[in-house]
């Protein structure tokens, strides 16, 4: 055999080399073929659900994959029976109610369905309440696609840590598109009162001598007052005690915070002190700022507002304003026995410990006592005493209720309570006069509050912080004119006498102000009289029953309504 | 000149006198007091009254604290409420649990008040009986301690009835469910009578307050028994009433400063003779007679009001102010205390009457 030629040689190299090289170029350049064997097959309504199974699948369009595929030497192909298998999908277990109560009935539900694009035949479902339980079957015929079914157990819980188990499909009787969404878990939640941490009640509390702790619903501004919360802790299903840290905030200021541990179904009361220095609505909250473990969370804070409000307290500031010589002032039958009234009230009142801020008799007196608004005089003072004349429209001073020809003395000019800065200081007004309160009514039969210009609610809008207006109905009684000189003792001081007496003895003002005018007149009362009180209802409190030596908080709005008290004695005249 | 002297000297002395004479008739009209004229309703009658009366003296039931604590200890105040006893400027006062008792010793005024009265709480929610079980309540209770003593001439009849009442108005509502008025307490009032005659003035009154479910809010009296004296005064003639008003009213007209308050008309409807009470110079009750007038006035700045008025009904005044004086008449006899008869009885299941349930 003869050697090749060297020349030869060279030439078969290149030859092959370039044969290689066609190749990989005609690989590499050819178009894409698809390759999909049962391409033919595939029905046009194939749809996205499908190009979504498939996907699920792995299977990529083969123009993606094509030179892959050949690298790899594979050539992928889709099992369109699976594709379109029956698909039984545990969608969720629930149960009814929500939060379940221990040994009590609860519904699980468990519902099913078939996402498959085939019917499943009979299968099986299964399920049990905790994960050391047996199993519970159930067998269902069939589901076509789409079918879907929720089934109900009951079940008594006996135990804190229930964990429901389900299964579909538990003996693999279905040729599925997708076996791995047959298993769900649920853990059912304890209701609430079985397990449930609360700030179940605040209360305010003041420290009553001699009685010990009394709830209050009208805090006092600037006294320390002791915010009371009581803590429920409801756990009927574990023993674990429950730690919590209680924040208390009133009126935008917080009090050091609390640490609490509270055995389960105990109650703890606890309780901080506070002082609040403005009057007015404020909110009182506590709550447990740490996290809680337990299934309702919203009650573990609990708000509540209260007014704060200002209260008197004796000794008092008063003032007085007597007329006798009506006839000094501008006309009026004079009045025997007001000065002494006036005068008697001022030495009672000093006598208990108040003090006089101002007083005024016969020509002393002026429009400027009662007018204008918060102006007037009695403004300055906790409560005015006036014995003289009167009308429907309050004291009448005669000529003094003007300045010059201007009516200065009418009730659109009267605002009791409050000062020009805002202080309150007067909230009682006591006037021994004639009518001042009366309705234009003059039986029992009803009372006048709107009708006319006697009707009560004139006045409803002096009411500016005043407690009680105590006056008259009908006319008062003060030794009338034309009896003078008659047999008998009539001496009215013994009015201001008695009902000072009274009031600060501690007894309701109404009450003073009747027995005080029924004493008076005891021997005199062939005329007759009603004597009577209008006081203000706010805010829930009636002041109606107040009394002077413990008087009510003020209110801080206005009164919502007003109680009309009268004692009728007698025949009682106009 | 010396005449032309002489007639100025007298032109100046007639001047003086007529300035003089208008001023002080000016003055005289000032000063004068105006008269009433007095007119007599057609419903008027001459009061029925006896020609002579016996003047009674009513005797003081508390003169020392002894006494007050003696009363309170009837009235069934415990011995702990006894024993504080406070002094008031005309009296004294004991607190109890259940009770305020209070005795004014210058108006002889004894005053029982329940402590749920003066602190407020009896009148909260009350339900108070009718009138007549309220009466029977009333009598119930002052017949069961015997509360009032009198001598035989006396006897105490119901005279009126007094109310507290309650409305209240809620703005929401306006008023308009509001204002039907609510009774709180009925106070039953009882008068001396001295053989038929009505007392009036000191010592003649006794009152129970009754409230809620019949229960007794309040005993007040200033009860003293009427004991004959062996003076008599001489009784006006019932056709003199009216004089004896005309001038009642005059005296009221001298001490009214303002003439235009001054009476101008007075209408008499009515006039009864009555006994009140007044008191001598000693400080003594006595009972007088008097004729009550009731009807109306008219002053003269035209206004008008109601009128009820007494007039010692003695036909001699220097009769009267003999009496007033000290010493001035002599009791006939003393009263032993065994002489003295409730005046009230009491009746079987008057204590405790049978109330409607509450509504």
């Amino acid at each position: 055999m003869k050697p090749p030629p060297q020349g030869a040689s060279a030439s078969r190299v290149v030859l092959l080399l370039a044969v290689i090289v066609g190749l990989v170029w005609v690989a590499w350049a050819a178009p894409p073929t698809v390759i999909l064997k049962p391409q033919t097959t595939v029905k046009p309504q194939v749809n996205n659900q499908l190009q979504t199974k498939a996907l699920k699948l792995n299977l990529q369009p083969v123009h993606q994959m094509q030179l892959h595929s050949v690298l790899e030497g594979r050539i992928p192909e889709i099992d369109w029976d699976k594709v379109l298998a029956p698909d039984l999908v545990l969608d969720k277990i629930e149960c009814f109610p929500t939060n379940y109560h221990l040994n009590a009935t609860t519904r699980v539900r468990i519902t099913v369905h078939n996402a498959g694009q085939r019917p499943t035949g009979l299968f099986h479902l299964r399920w049990k309440p905790y994960p050391g339980a047996s199993w519970r079957y159930t067998t269902v015929n069939n589901f076509t696609p789409g079918m879907g079914n929720g089934f109900d157990f009951n079940y008594n819980f006996h135990s804190a840590t229930p964990e429901i188990i389900a299964e579909v499909d538990c003996f693999d009787e279905v040729g599925e598109f997708n076996e791995s969404n047959n298993t769900k878990h649920f853990t059912p939640v304890l209701a609430a009162s079985e397990k449930d941490f609360a700030v179940s009640d605040i209360e305010l509390i003041v420290h009553v001598p001699f009685v010990g702790d009394v709830p209050i619903t009208k805090p006092i501004v600037n006294k320390p007052i002791k915010i009371r919360y009581t803590l429920t802790y409801n756990n009927h299903a574990t023993s674990d005690t429950q730690p919590a840290t209680i924040k208390v905030t009133v009126a935008g200021q917080s009090a050091p915070l609390q640490s609490v541990n509270i055995a389960p179904n105990t109650t703890v009361r606890r309780s901080v002190t506070m002082t609040v220095n403005s009057a007015g609505p404020h909110s009182v909250k506590v709550e447990a700022i740490n996290t809680i473990n337990e299934a309702n969370t919203s009650n573990n804070s609990l708000t509540r507002t209260y007014t704060w409000r200002t209260q008197a307290h004796p000794p008092y500031k008063f003032e007085y304003m007597a007329i006798r010589h009506y006839d000094q002032i501008g006309g009026g039958g004079n009045l025997k026995w007001a000065l002494n009234e006036g005068r008697r009230f001022y030495w009672k009142m000093r006598d208990y410990g108040h003090t006089c801020v101002y007083w005024a008799e016969d020509t002393g007196v002026s429009w400027r006592d009662w007018a204008v608004k918060e102006q007037a005089r009695c403004n300055s003072s906790n409560i005015v005493y006036y014995a003289g004349h009167g009308n429907s429209g309050g004291p009448w001073y005669s000529s003094r209720m003007y300045d010059g020809g201007t009516l200065k003395m009418k009730i659109s000019n009267y605002r009791f309570g409050k000062n020009p800065s805002g202080t309150l200081n007067l909230r009682w007004i006591v006037w021994s006069a004639c009518e001042t309160l009366y309705d234009g009514v003059q039986d029992s039969s009803h009372v006048n509050w709107d009708s006319g210009s006697l009707g009560l609610s004139r006045w409803f809008p002096t009411f500016n912080g005043l407690h009680q207006i105590i006056g008259n109905r009908s006319l008062g009684w003060m030794g009338q004119w034309w009896d003078w000189g008659a047999f008998g003792i009539r001496d009215t001081r013994q009015r201001a006498d008695e009902f000072v007496r009274r009031i600060n003895n501690g007894e309701v003002n109404s009450s003073a102000w009747f027995l005080a005018n029924r004493h008076t007149v005891w021997d005199h009362i062939d005329k007759g009289f009603e004597a009577a009180v209008l006081s203000a209802i706010a805010e829930g409190t009636n002041y109606g029953d107040e009394r002077f030596k413990t008087p009510h908080p003020d209110y801080v709005g206005t009164p919502s309504g007003f109680n009309y008290e009268w004692y009728r004695i007698g025949s009682p005249s106009w | 000149m010396q005449m032309l002297t002489k007639r100025s000297l007298i032109l100046m002395l007639v001047v003086l006198v007529v300035i003089t004479a208008a001023v002080t008739f000016t003055s005289a009209q000032l000063m004068m007091v105006p008269q009433a004229k007095l007119q007599l309703a057609t419903s008027y009658r001459p009061p029925a009254a006896p020609t002579q009366q016996v003047v009674y003296k009513l005797t003081p039931r508390f003169k020392s604290q002894q006494d007050v604590v003696e009363r309170a200890r009837t009235l069934g105040l415990p011995s702990q409420a006894l024993s504080k006893v406070k002094r008031l400027p005309n009296g004294f006062v004991a607190e109890g649990p259940k009770w305020q008792y209070t005795v004014d010793l210058n108006k002889q005024l004894e005053s029982l008040v329940s402590q749920d009265l003066i602190k407020g709480k009896a009148l909260q929610k009350p339900f108070v009986p009718d009138e007549q079980l309220c009466r029977q309540v009333a009598e119930g209770f002052i017949g069961s301690k015997h509360l009032v003593m009198g001598g035989p001439d006396e006897e105490l009849r119901y005279e009126r009835t007094n109310e507290i009442l309650r409305a209240t108005y809620w703005k929401a509502d306006g008023g308009k469910a509001s204002d039907k008025p609510r009774v709180l307490a009925r106070e039953i009032v009882y008068c001396k009578f001295v053989k038929g005659v009505p007392v009036t003035g000191p010592g003649a009154h006794v009152s129970v307050m009754v409230g809620d479910r019949g229960e007794v809010l309040a005993y007040t009296s200033d009860w003293m028994p009427a004991v004959a004296t062996k003076t008599t005064l001489p009784v006006a003639k019932p056709d003199t009433a009216p004089t004896l008003l005309r001038e009642r009213v005059s005296l009221a007209n001298q001490q009214i400063p303002n003439r235009k308050f001054a009476v101008k008309n007075v209408v008499a409807k009515l006039a009864k003779y009555n006994l009140r009470t007044v008191q001598t110079r000693s400080g003594d009750f006595i009972l007088v007679p008097a004729f009550k007038f009731e009807g109306e006035l008219e002053a003269a700045n035209r206004e008008k009001g109601p009128m009820v008025t007494f007039a010692p009904a003695v036909s001699n005044p220097s009769a009267l102010e003999a009496v007033l004086k000290p010493g001035s008449f002599t009791l006939e006899r003393t009263p032993p205390k065994v002489r003295y008869q409730p005046m009230l009885k009491l009746k079987p299941g008057l204590i405790t009457p049978t109330l409607p349930a509450p509504r």
